[in-house]
């Protein structure tokens, strides 16, 4: 069966230099609202303040954790501090100074980190973490964003234990296999700062990682720094923008990326930062704009978004009010 | 002595789908379920918890066949996350039902303790149906394919998620709940 033919038009390309956009621009897949022709991305507008309740047992409950409450406390801060200090980033954030919490429960007022919290339904189950962000529709004002790790999550029944630096340390629970906490912890502060599920393997925000993954991409520090950009940037980077069309027809949800095509590493500065390709989604109108690119040779390569990231791991059909996204078509690159 | 679980996977290396979940097998998922269910999206509500500190979405299930647990012709299923005025609460990869979808659920009473469920394993015990032209129909939750190697075991259990037929998963979940 013949598959119709994907026309892409790349209205334009400028890898260097600043780009004034004329409709919001996504390098990632955003939390947030569409609203009419428009979305509206969830961000902070003031350096947010995180809480960690450090303890790893208490109110009947034992986290299967490899440390200690200081442990977790410096793999919590190392998590939040990998991308704070990413290029291209202006975002502080801050620790309580008013010391740890001792919240077991979801709070309104405390942007809160726990390893022992009730009322989340997690069970003994693959489920790790989650991270909780609360924001404004309207304005996408981040008001509160909270990270929940599973207390005894298990996999296929053997309990699953986070580790941490603290190597001397042993799990609670005997016969457990290891989740390295700070690649947990990594990726649910990427939600904690707005950011959604990537379709880029080997992003932070990829939804599917490797045992051992602590470091951002340059998808992941692109999505940063366009919600929170420098005024002066560390590495110059510009836009793609474009438009996705099959026989005429605007394609919605596609996924597209710049591949680089050369050895060049822009981020060469910051040797932490790995290099990949960055990527976004179409619009209902088909149109994409690929933000935080720095200065390369690129293909810009639009695919279906069927796997392995589909549109349940990041709903973007339904942030639209659109029933699903489309994926008939073969994947292109120019 | 610790064991390291290492995954070696079809198309790429994995072991967390954040917002982090491991990749359990359906007879796992089948095992931790109370409640296995065919099932239509009617109706879906948000409200606030008691403490008024998350918002929870409630959607009840026509339920079309029972492949685990006691027969019931609903049931309610309660997720984190929902949209209340003018707040949005989200957990990224947790997909809300629009009315009308029909998905396989496997459930677990939620901690509510009201009669509501939780979909076992976050959003893994949510399998999505899809009906494609030619008339065949799959379902998936979002996993995809995968092996992961447990060193302790010296064994490989593979994960389809993302590609079983309605019919494969059907008998897949009759038989582990049999066991």
């Amino acid at each position: 069966m013949t598959r119709p033919r994907l026309s892409l038009l790349i209205l334009f390309a400028l890898v260097a230099g600043a780009l004034i956009l004329a409709r919001p621009a996504f390098s990632y897949l955003p939390q947030g609202s569409a609203l009419g022709s428009a979305f509206v991305p969830a961000a902070w507008t003031s350096p947010p303040l995180w809480v960690i309740n450090p303890a790893v047992s208490g109110g009947g409950v034992t986290a299967n954790i490899a440390g200690t409450p200081s442990d977790v406390t410096s793999t919590m801060s190392a998590a939040f501090s990998t991308w704070v200090h990413a290029p291209n980033i202006n975002l502080g954030v801050s620790t309580s100074p008013y010391g740890d919490s001792t919240a077991t429960s979801p709070q309104n007022n405390i942007n809160l980190v726990c390893f022992i919290c009730t009322g989340l339904d997690f069970s003994a189950d693959g489920a790790l973490a989650v991270t909780i962000t609360s924001y404004n529709v309207t304005t996408g004002e981040l008001t509160n964003a909270s990270i929940y790790f599973n207390p005894a999550p298990e996999v296929d029944g053997t309990p699953v234990c986070f580790t941490t630096s603290d190597t001397n340390a042993s799990c609670p629970q005997s016969g457990s296999e290891m989740e390295d906490l700070q690649t947990v912890a990594t990726h649910e502060v990427g939600h904690f700062f707005g950011l959604d599920h990537s379709a880029i393997v080997r992003a932070i925000m990829y939804p599917f990682a490797p045992p051992v993954l602590t470091t951002l991409s340059y998808d992941d520090v692109a999505g940063m720094s366009l919600l929170y950009p420098k005024s002066t940037a560390d590495v110059q980077t510009g836009a793609i923008q474009g438009t996705v069309a099959l026989n005429g027809s605007a394609v919605f949800g596609a996924h597209v990326f710049a591949n680089s095509s050369t050895t060049a590493t822009p981020f060469s500065g910051f040797p932490a930062i790995r290099k990949t390709p960055i990527g976004t989604l179409t619009d209902p109108t088909g149109s994409y704009t690929i933000s935080g690119v720095p200065a390369d040779s690129y293909e810009v390569i639009a695919e279906p978004l069927d796997g392995p990231v589909a549109d349940g791991n990041v709903d973007w059909a339904a942030e639209w009010q659109q029933t699903e996204v489309e994926t008939d078509f073969t994947t292109r690159w120019y | 002595m610790k064991h390291i679980l290492s995954f070696v996977m079809i198309f790429m290396a994995t072991v967390a789908l954040a917002t982090s979940v491991l990749p359990e097998s359906v007879e796992q998922l089948t095992h931790l379920s109370s409640v296995v269910v065919e099932a239509q999206a009617v109706q879906s509500w948000a409200q606030w918890n008691e403490a008024h500190t998350l918002i929870f979405t409630y959607t009840r299930f026509s339920v079309s066949r029972t492949l685990k647990g006691q027969m019931q012709s609903s049931v309610t299923v309660r997720q984190l996350g929902g949209t209340l005025g003018n707040i949005r609460q989200k957990v990224s990869g947790v997909r809300a039902w629009r009315t009308g979808e029909q998905t396989v659920l496997f459930l677990r009473p939620s901690e509510a303790q009201d009669g509501t469920l939780a979909v076992t394993g976050l959003m893994q015990g949510n399998f999505l149906l899809h009906r494609a032209n030619n008339g065949s129909v799959t379902v998936s939750n979002g996993v995809p394919e995968a092996s992961r190697y447990d060193t302790r075991a010296n064994s490989f259990s593979e994960f389809h998620g993302s590609s079983l037929t309605l019919a494969n998963l059907e008998l897949r979940v009759l038989k582990a709940a049999k066991q």
